[in-house]
C-alpha cells in the first residue's frame, strides 16, 4: 500500500503582523515546525506502516526552501521519500492552489521527468484537518475532488480492511458525536488531534533520513502554458473544468490586511505584580458575588 | 441579484444551532448585495425516522426564508458524498451569488469539494462580514485565531462558497423580506420522473416535486471523469456520557496548555474550592493527552458551556475553543501571551504565567479565609 501523507511548514513562535500589515514578519528555520495535525496524519501514516506489510510511506510539502526541514523530520518519523514543490508564494495562498500543485506532482509529466519524480497513484492520502496558520481546512476535500476519490474529513480513528483496499473510520462532528464511515481505495482522509501521540523522531532515524535525497520540483514548473499534459481536470457536468482547474482561480481572493481581531468585551486588563492582579481579581469577584 | 444560499445543518431531528448563524449571515451579507436568502435542508432519507417535516418548521420558525428541502432517498444522513452530489446541480440551477455554510464537521466535509465542482472561490472561517466601496469582505481567523484576514473578491465572480465559524454571528440584523415568489420554480420542475430509491425530492415551500437522481447505494460510478462514491455513512454514536456536570456548573476553572503538566490539574481542583457549583474543564489538547476525560471538554467539539464565571488558565483561545465558551457571563483570562487570542473575548484579561498566577491567588485566598477565620475566633 503506498500512503502520502501531505504536511506544511508553520511559523511554531510568536508570530507579529509585518508593518505593512500584508503579512506577518520573517521567520527563522528554527521558529518553524511541522502544522500539528499534520503531525498526527504522520504519524498515523508511520503506524499503519508499522502494522501491515509492505507499506511505503511518502511524504509531500509544498512550501519555500525551508519547508525541506520539515521534510527531512517526517522522514525522521519514519516517512521514506519526501517530495518537495518549491514556492516562492509567501503569506496568503488558498487551498485550492495547493490541492492543484500536489495533484499536479501526482500526474507524470514530461517537463519533470528527468528529476525522476515520484508520481502515480497513491491508495491513501493523508493530511490535517487544517494547518494552524491559514485554517482553512481545504487542501485535503479539495485534492481529493481534483483527483475524483472520496474525501472523509475529521477522522479521529482508522482502521484498514483485512483485504487493504477500503477504510473504516470514525469521523468527529459536534457535541461528541461520531460517525462511522466506510470507504474504498484510493482515497483522502484529513486526520483530527487526538487521534494518537505522535513520536519524536529518533535519532537513527534523523541520521538516516540526513543522507535519503528529497525529491524536489518548482510550483511553476507544474503549470507551464501551453504544456501538453496540463492538469486536466474532469469535467464535471457543464462547466468547463480547464479554466477553473488552473491555480489562476486562486488568484480571484486577494487578502487585503491582517488586523488584530477586535475585542468583543470589556477587555479590562489588570495592571501590577501577580500579587496585585491576583487581589484585584477577587475584589472584582467578590463585586460580582461570584466568589 | 443573486441568491444567497444557506445550508441548514440538523441532526438526530434538531437544527443545529449554527444554521441560525448562516442565515444571520447571509443577512449580512444581503445587507450589502441584496439578493433572496433561500435556505437548503439537505435531508438522508435513510435514518429511518421521519424527521423531514419537523426540520422544515424549526428552520421556519428561525427565519422568514424560503425553505427548500433536499430530501435524498436511501442516504444516510448527513452523507456529505450525496449532499454534494445533489447540491451541485441545485445550485447551478439557483446560480446564486453565495453559498454560506458551516466552518463545522459537516461544513469541512462538504463545502471545499463543493467550490471544486462549481468552480467557485473558497473562502472558509468568516467570522464577520467587512464592506469596502460596496463590495463584500469576509475576516477570516488566521494563526490559531491570534491574527484576522481580511479578504475580498478581485473580481465578482459568482458563486462563492463560505464556510462560517461558529458562535460568531449570534445577532441578526432585520430579517430580509422575502422577494418574489417561487411558484415559477415549481412549475419548472413539474415533470413526469421515475420513484423509486435513489430518486432526489426538491421540495420548495411545501410543494414536492421529485428529479431523478442517481443509485446512491455506494455502487462504483464508472461514468468518464465523475468522482467514484465509494464511500459509505454509517451509524452516528456518542462519545463518553452526553450529561456532563459542566451544565450544572455555575463556575469553570478551564486549563490549557499553560498549565504544563499534568500533576498541574490539581491546582485547578483547588481553586475550585472558593467557589460553589464549580467544576474543572480543559481545552481540546488537554484531552488529546489524556489529562482530562471527554467529559470536561470545553469547545465545540465537546461541551458547550455558558456558566456565571469562566476562568481561561493558560488557554491560548483557538476559535474551536472559545466556540464552546464565549456565552460565559463572565470570562476571566490567563496567559503569558498578550495577544493571545482568548483576550479577545474577555472581560478580565490577567497577562501572567498561568501556572504561577493561580498558585498565587490559591494561596492569597487561603490567606485571606484564614484570617477571616481568625476575626471569628
Amino acid at each position: 500500500m503506498k500512503i502520502l501523507v501531505c504536511i506544511k511548514q508553520i511559523s511554531t513562535s510568536e508570530i507579529h503582523p509585518h508593518e505593512s500589515a500584508n503579512w506577518i514578519a520573517q521567520q527563522n528555520v528554527q521558529d518553524q515546525g511541522i502544522n500539528p495535525f499534520d503531525e498526527y496524519a504522520l504519524e498515523e501514516a508511520v503506524l499503519i506502516k508499522e502494522r501491515y506489510p509492505d507499506v511505503s510511506v511518502d511524504v509531500i510539502s509544498v512550501g519555500p526552501d525551508i519547508a525541506v526541514e520539515s521534510i527531512r523530520r517526517a522522514m525522521g518519523m519514519g516517512a521514506d521519500r519526501g517530495i518537495h514543490v518549491v514556492t516562492e508564494d509567501q503569506g496568503y495562498v488558498t487551498g485550492f492552489v495547493t490541492a492543484s500543485r500536489i495533484a499536479a506532482t501526482l500526474r507524470p509529466r514530461d517537463s519533470l521527468k528527468s528529476q525522476n519524480l515520484p508520481h502515480g497513484s497513491y491508495d491513501m492520502i493523508l493530511t490535517g484537518v487544517m494547518s494552524e496558520d491559514l485554517m482553512q481546512g481545504q487542501v485535503g476535500p479539495m485534492l481529493a475532488e481534483i483527483l475524483a476519490i472520496p474525501c472523509v474529513t475529521s477522522v479521529v480513528q482508522l482502521q484498514c480492511s483485512d483485504t487493504m483496499n477500503g477504510v473504516t473510520v470514525q469521523r468527529e462532528m459536534e457535541g461528541g458525536l461520531r460517525q462511522e464511515v466506510r470507504a474504498s481505495m484510493p482515497l483522502v482522509l484529513t486526520i483530527q488531534a487526538g487521534i494518537n501521540k505522535p513520536r519524536y523522531p529518533s535519532l537513527s532515524n534523523i541520521l538516516r533520513a540526513g543522507r535519503k535525497k528529497i525529491f524536489s520540483c518548482r510550483a511553476d514548473e507544474l503549470f507551464l502554458e501551453g504544456a501538453p499534459d496540463s492538469p486536466c481536470l474532469p469535467s464535471h457536468g457543464n462547466r468547463s473544468s480547464l479554466h477553473g482547474m488552473s491555480p489562476v482561480n486562486s488568484a480571484l481572493i486577494s487578502l487585503e490586511r491582517l488586523e488584530y481581531p477586535v475585542k468583543k468585551r470589556e477587555a479590562q486588563k489588570l495592571g501590577g505584580t501577580t500579587e496585585q492582579k491576583a487581589a484585584l481579581l477577587m475584589d472584582i469577584l467578590k463585586q460580582r458575588d461570584l466568589i | 441579484m443573486k441568491k444567497i444560499i444557506v445550508i441548514a445543518e440538523h441532526i438526530q431531528g434538531q437544527l443545529r444551532p449554527v444554521t441560525r448563524e448562516l442565515i444571520c449571515c447571509a443577512h449580512g451579507i444581503a445587507g450589502i448585495t441584496g439578493g433572496e436568502i433561500v435556505t437548503v435542508l439537505p435531508y438522508g432519507e435513510g435514518g429511518g425516522d421521519d424527521h423531514y417535516p419537523s426540520l422544515v418548521g424549526q428552520v421556519r420558525a428561525m427565519s422568514d426564508t424560503h425553505v427548500m428541502g433536499l430530501v435524498i432517498r436511501g442516504a444516510a444522513h448527513p452523507d456529505a458524498a450525496a449532499f454534494k452530489e445533489h447540491l451541485i446541480p441545485l445550485m447551478q440551477e439557483l446560480d446564486p451569488g453565495f453559498i454560506v455554510a458551516g466552518h463545522t464537521s459537516q461544513g469541512l466535509d462538504l463545502a471545499p469539494g463543493l467550490a471544486v465542482r462549481l468552480n467557485a472561490p473558497c473562502i472558509s472561517g468568516v467570522n464577520a462580514l467587512g464592506e469596502s466601496k460596496g463590495k463584500p469582505q469576509f475576516v477570516r481567523s488566521l494563526f490559531k485565531g491570534k491574527i484576522n484576514g481580511v479578504v475580498a473578491l478581485k473580481e465578482p465572480v459568482t458563486p462563492v462558497v463560505l464556510t462560517v465559524q461558529a458562535g460568531m454571528f449570534l445577532s441578526c440584523p432585520l430579517s430580509h423580506a422575502a422577494a418574489d415568489s417561487s411558484a415559477d420554480m415549481v412549475d419548472e420542475r413539474q415533470k413526469k420522473m421515475k420513484s423509486g430509491p435513489g430518486v432526489c425530492s426538491v421540495e420548495i415551500d411545501g410543494k414536492k416535486s421529485e428529479i431523478p437522481g442517481k443509485n446512491l447505494h455506494c455502487s462504483k460510478k464508472e461514468v468518464s471523469g465523475n468522482p467514484q462514491q465509494n464511500i459509505q455513512y454509517g451509524k452516528i454514536s456518542q462519545t463518553g456520557s452526553s450529561k456532563s456536570k459542566l451544565d450544572q456548573a455555575r463556575v469553570i476553572i478551564a486549563g490549557g496548555r499553560g498549565i504544563e503538566s499534568l500533576d498541574n490539574i490539581e491546582y485547578l481542583q483547588e481553586l475550585t474550592r472558593f467557589f460553589s457549583a464549580s467544576a474543572v474543564a480543559g481545552s481540546r489538547p488537554l484531552i488529546d493527552m489524556g489529562w482530562l476525560p471527554y467529559e470536561q471538554q470545553v469547545g465545540i467539539t465537546g461541551a458547550v458551556v455558558a456558566p456565571d464565571l469562566y476562568m481561561a488558565v493558560g488557554i491560548s483561545g483557538s476559535s474551536q475553543h472559545i466556540a464552546g465558551m464565549a456565552q460565559s457571563k463572565f470570562i476571566v483570562s490567563v496567559n503569558q501571551d498578550p495577544h493571545a487570542a482568548i483576550f479577545n473575548v474577555s472581560d478580565i484579561c490577567i497577562v501572567e504565567d498561568a501556572l504561577n498566577f493561580v498558585k498565587t491567588i490559591i494561596f492569597m485566598m487561603d490567606k485571606k479565609e484564614g484570617s477571616n477565620l481568625l476575626n471569628y475566633t
